[in-house]
Order: C-alpha cells, then sequence, then structure tokens
C-alpha cells in the first residue's frame, strides 16, 4: 500500500499536432491519502490539464502517473476507465449533468459502471442527496435547479461509487458567494469523512481553505 | 437505473426525429410484409384458378405465352382462334371424356367490363356441374337468352327475366347459377352459336378444356390431340407452372422494391444515430468519465438502433398486414373481382412470419447500428469538457 493518493513523476504533456502547447512541462507531486490539496494559478498555465491527466480523463505525453500506486499510464482503456469509476469522483466546473435525467437518476446513472453490488449502492443514491442537502430537488431535471445545486448534484454524483479520491475542477467557479460558501461546506464535510481531495481554484480565499497548496506556473510547479 | 431505462429516455428525447425514424423502418417493413404477401396471394389465387378449370388438358391457339396462359386461368378474354370441329375431333379421341370449348368474350355490363363465355350448353353444365339457382337452363343451343354466375346478381341488382343488352341487342336472364367459388360466379354465359352470331365471328372458339380418363398418361392424350389440330396443347400443370414463373418473376421485382425501401429505412437509422451521438457527444463524455467503458457506450446505441428495429418491425407488420388485407384483392384480381370482394384471399396472421420480420428488423437495425455506435465508442472523456 502506498502512503500516496496520487503521485506523478515528470508529467509532461504537448497539445496539438501543428502548433504545439507545452501545457505541462515537468510536474513532479505527491499528494497524501486522505489530504486536502489545492492547485492554484493563473488562467491557461496548466492547472485543468494537470487535473484531467490525475483523473485519467487523458494522456499524458511524459512522464508517468501513479494513483493509489497504480502505474495509470501503462493501463488500456477498459482498465483505465475502470479506475475512473473505482478511485476517482470527478467535479467540473459547468456541472456536465445528464440533462434529461433527474437528480437521482443522474447519480444512479454513475453508479451503472460499478461492479459494485447494486442493491447497496441504489441506496446510497438517495443518502448522497441528502448529504449535500437536496432530498427534496431528488426529482428534479437539471434545468429546474440553480448553479449551487447543480454543483452539489455534481458533488454527489462524484462520491456514487465511494471513489477514495476526489478530484475537482473550480467547483465553485460559476457560483455566487453564497453558494461557493455552501458548497465549500459540504466539500469539506465529505474530506472529513476521510476522501483525499484535489481541487483546482483562482481564489486564494478559497485555497488557504487547503492543507497543501500546489502553485502552478507555465506549466510547472513553484 | 439500468442500460435499458437510459436508452429508452434517449430513444424518446426528439420526439419527431424518434417518429420520423420509426416512420422509415414501418415503411420499409410494412412494403416487405405486404408484397410479401401479395406474392403468396398471388401464387394461391392462380392455383385455386386452375384447379377451379377442372382440366386435364388445355387447348389453346398457337400462341404459347404464360400471358395468354394467365387469361385461361383468370377467365380472360381470349381471341378466337381453334376452328370447332376440332372439339369434336379431340372428343372422340380414345380415352378422352370431355372436351368443352371456350369462346370469351369481352362485354360489358352498365359499364362496368365482365366476361361473356360462350358456351355448349349441356356439355358445360356436366363439366362445371353447375346447379341453378333460379330460372331454367338453355332450352337448346340456339336459345336467345344468358345464364349468369351469382356474383353477378348483387351487383348489377339482376333477377331472372331481366334483360341483358349485348352489341345492341337484348337478352333475358334465363337462370342464374348457384355459387361455385370460381371465375363462373362472375361470367355471363350464352350458347356458342348465339354467341358467333351477336359478335359477328366466324365458327371458332377461343380454348378448350380437356378431361382424360387416366390421368398418368396425360402425355400420350397430348400427342394424339397434336395428331388432329396443330395447336398448343399442355397440361393443366405445365400451364400453372408456366404462370407461376411470371409470378416468380414478379415476386422477385416486388421484394427488389421493398429492399430498396428497407435499405432506406436503414439509411434513416444511421442518420439518426450519427445525429444523436453528435448531440450527445458531451453526454458520452460525461459517462465516459464516470467510469463507463466503451464497449458499454458501443452498447448503449447498438441497443437504441436495435429498440428502432423492434418497434418498427412491430408497427411494420401491423402497417403491412393491414395494407396486404386491403390490396391484396385488388391486385391479385382483375379491378371486378375486387369490387365483388373475396375474403379468401386475404392475409392470415402467423406468428412465424411476424417473428421472422421482428427478426429481420432488429437484425437490419443492429447492423445499422454499428458503425455510429463504433463512433461514439471512439469517443474520450475530454468530451465532456470539451464541449461545454
Ligand atoms: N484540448 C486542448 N487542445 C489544445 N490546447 C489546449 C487544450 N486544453 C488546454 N490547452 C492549452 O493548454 C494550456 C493549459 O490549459 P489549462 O486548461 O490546463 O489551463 P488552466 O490553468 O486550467 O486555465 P483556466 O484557469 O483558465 O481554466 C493553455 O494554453 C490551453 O490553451
Ligand atoms: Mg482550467
Amino acid at each position: 500500500m502506498s502512503k500516496w493518493a496520487i503521485q506523478t513523476e515528470n508529467l509532461e504533456k504537448v497539445y496539438g499536432s501543428g502548433t504545439k502547447t507545452h501545457a505541462l512541462k515537468g510536474v513532479s507531486l505527491q499528494i497524501p491519502k486522505g489530504s486536502f490539496s489545492c492547485i492554484i494559478g493563473p488562467s491557461g498555465h496548466g492547472k485543468s490539464t494537470l487535473l484531467q491527466l490525475i483523473g485519467g480523463l487523458d494522456r499524458q505525453t511524459g512522464g508517468r502517473i501513479f494513483i493509489d500506486g497504480i502505474d495509470i499510464s501503462s493501463l488500456n482503456d477498459n482498465k483505465l476507465s475502470e479506475v475512473r469509476g473505482e478511485k476517482i469522483g470527478f467535479v467540473f466546473q459547468s456541472f456536465n449533468l445528464l440533462e434529461n435525467l433527474t437528480a437521482l437518476e443522474n447519480i444512479q446513472t454513475a453508479m451503472m459502471f460499478a461492479k459494485k453490488e447494486k442493491s447497496v449502492l441504489s441506496k446510497r443514491a438517495l443518502a448522497l442527496l441528502a448529504l449535500v442537502g437536496l432530498t427534496d430537488k431528488a426529482n428534479a431535471k437539471p434545468s429546474e435547479l440553480s448553479g449551487g445545486q447543480l454543483q452539489r448534484v455534481a458533488i454527489a454524483r462524484s462520491l456514487a461509487n465511494d471513489p477514495p479520491i476526489l478530484l475537482m475542477d473550480e467547483p465553485t467557479g460559476n457560483l455566487d458567494s453564497q453558494s461557493e460558501h455552501d458548497v465549500m461546506v459540504h466539500i469539506k464535510n465529505i474530506h472529513k469523512s476521510g476522501k483525499t481531495i484535489v481541487f483546482v481554484t483562482h481564489s486564494h480565499e478559497i485555497a488557504s481553505q487547503a492543507e497543501l497548496l500546489f502553485e502552478i506556473r507555465d506549466g510547472q510547479l513553484k | 437505473m439500468n442500460i435499458l431505462k437510459l436508452v429508452s429516455k434517449n430513444l424518446l428525447r426528439r420526439r419527431g426525429r424518434f417518429i420520423f425514424t420509426l416512420l422509415g423502418i414501418t415503411i420499409g417493413m410494412a412494403s416487405f410484409v405486404a408484397l410479401l404477401s401479395l406474392g403468396d396471394n398471388l401464387r394461391a389465387e392462380v392455383s385455386q384458378q386452375a384447379e377451379d378449370l377442372g382440366a386435364d388438358i388445355i387447348v389453346m391457339g398457337r400462341i404459347d405465352c404464360p400471358f395468354v396462359n394467365r387469361a385461361v386461368l383468370a377467365g380472360e378474354q381470349l381471341p378466337e382462334s381453334i376452328p370447332r370441329e376440332i372439339v369434336g375431333q379431340i372428343a372422340a379421341i380414345d380415352g378422352i371424356t370431355a372436351s368443352i370449348p371456350y369462346l370469351t368474350l369481352g362485354a360489358s355490363i352498365q359499364g362496368i367490363p365482365i366476361t361473356l363465355v360462350g358456351i355448349l350448353s349441356d356439355d358445360m353444365k356436366a363439366h362445371r356441374e353447375w346447379n341453378i339457382e333460379s330460372g331454367a337452363f338453355f332450352a337448346d343451343e340456339n336459345a336467345l337468352s344468358v345464364v349468369v354466375g351469382s356474383g353477378l346478381v348483387p351487383r348489377f341488382n339482376l333477377e331472372v327475366g331481366g334483360m341483358l343488352p349485348f352489341r345492341g341487342q337484348d337478352f333475358p336472364i334465363a337462370a342464374i347459377l348457384q355459387e361455385t367459388n370460381s371465375n363462373d360466379d362472375i361470367s355471363v354465359f350464352m350458347p356458342l352459336n348465339v354467341a358467333q352470331e351477336v359478335f359477328g365471328l366466324d365458327d371458332y372458339v377461343s380454348f378448350i378444356a380437356v378431361t382424360v380418363d387416366d390421368v398418368t398418361h396425360t402425355e400420350r392424350y397430348i400427342a394424339a390431340i397434336m395428331d388432329v389440330a396443330n395447336l398448343s396443347v399442355s397440361t393443366n400443370e405445365e400451364l400453372l407452372s408456366s404462370v407461376l414463373l411470371i409470378l416468380g418473376s414478379l415476386d422477385m421485382t416486388l421484394q427488389l422494391i421493398s429492399g430498396v425501401a428497407l435499405i432506406a429505412a436503414a439509411f434513416g437509422i444511421i442518420n439518426t444515430m450519427m445525429t444523436a451521438i453528435y448531440e450527445r457527444r458531451r453526454e458520452i463524455g460525461i459517462l465516459r468519465a464516470t467510469g463507463c467503458k466503451r464497449g458499454m457506450i458501443f452498447q448503449v446505441f447498438i441497443l437504441e438502433s436495435g429498440l428502432y428495429g423492434l418497434l418498427g418491425g412491430l408497427t411494420g407488420f401491423a402497417v403491412g398486414f393491414i395494407v396486404s388485407r386491403v390490396a391484396a384483392p385488388l391486385v391479385q384480381q382483375n379491378e371486378f373481382v375486387s369490387i365483388l370482394g373475396n375474403p379468401d384471399t386475404a392475409v392470415v396472421f402467423s406468428l412465424p412470419l411476424l417473428l421472422t420480420i421482428i427478426g429481420l428488423s432488429v437484425g437490419i437495425s443492429i447492423v445499422s447500428g454499428f458503425y455510429p455506435a463504433w463512433k461514439a465508442s471512439k469517443l474520450t472523456p475530454m468530451e465532456a469538457i470539451r464541449n461545454v
């Protein structure tokens, strides 16, 4: 067992085939299990890129990534999908809920892909909505929810398969300050329940709530 | 939440597109069902007509082609081309039990075309085993009257003693025949001599129906008839198979048409699926980000197109079934008979046919779904992030 939830070694990412963008230029970091970390840095300097590579949403062009000790760079697409489903929950700035499904169904859909006991998981879906304080919105469609509520549903969905690691890319980036506060309260509660949380933000105020701070500039850690 | 629920929710998202795509498959499958059973019905109908004719050997004019054969079976008008004395010469051949001449003429009642048949009345009555519904049969071979089939009676409000005009001359209806379930029901009969005179024809007939005492030796009788007259002589079976042959090529043409309809439907599905996948690429990315594997994305879209096939197969079968019931009598018989209606020849529901149609429909749809589903499964989780 690794003591690190996440490790990267000399992570490189070059986008594009014509005009190339060198988004990450050798990032090495370690994030301990159960920690609450923040990645901060100016716009366009590679924060999202780093998070997407860690979460196995995209492939790096160099270096290695370990999730819970597993070298995900060497996994094929199927195995990588399994790791995503079991070990990682994602929260996006733009919520990314399925528009034609209710809040509850969105959470249940994420559970479809896990190799876990179905009966346990379906009871979990309602419990997760309760956790983010949205029991009464279980049957609401995304179009009927506010930004803060949407992000809380997305957070509940990221917990669907009880992953040890949650990755959040500017989870409060589209929210007003009241909603931002609500969402942060929920995130901190979830952290207390034992999850490793990594989130990206522009806001120094939010960053100050983190235990570990990674500052990224021009594709490199500062 | 399971895949089926996810898929059915997706299916109904764009109702207009769903309905139009389904309509495409429905039309394709319906045309297939309708044409399939039409072909079958035509075959059954022709076989029935051949049986009704009750002849072992048919003697026709020298033109031997399937369309003449078809006209004989359907009781349609044929040119008079056989000298009448041949009838007697054939009857005189050893082993021949009957030689029945038909002079089939085009005529009309109240402007609607019908067939008028000139006959040797007693021979014909015995051969066809006619019973008289009302009235009295021809008194002799020169009676200036007609006998009508039972099917014409309700259609034209006919009754014994009523007058029917042919070639400017009025003919009293001497008798109405009992129903025979053959072409006789929709024909008007007249003594041969009278028919020839009224229509100003020489002493010729259209074709001769021959029966023999030993059907296992028809070849021998055919040779004997050919000796008497240089005419086209064939067995009832030959006649039937030559007509079935044209039906076979007709069948092919019909199936080709429905094949084209099915291909069009298949492209309809491909088009719909490609559009759906383009619209939902962000959602596919979201599913992939939450741990969904490529294979499952593939399954989701194959299932979606398969559902189109299942629904389209059901609706297509239903529509095709109804259409074939309405259209079969119109197509398989001449226009006039369809007015009388002939419920015996309507399509029968069959479970194997239904299952075949659904299997075909689902099969075509799934094959159509392959390329779109494969495209969908190639999308990466990054689609969720890029397409905000
Ligand atoms: N899919 C892509 N294709 C090409 N270039 C990309 C792609 N995604 C990001 N980039 C480039 O990589 C660099 C890093 O982008 P990234 O999204 O990681 O920045 P960021 O730090 O998250 O910015 P922001 O705070 O605005 O979200 C940028 O120059 C961006 O233009
Ligand atoms: Mg970003």
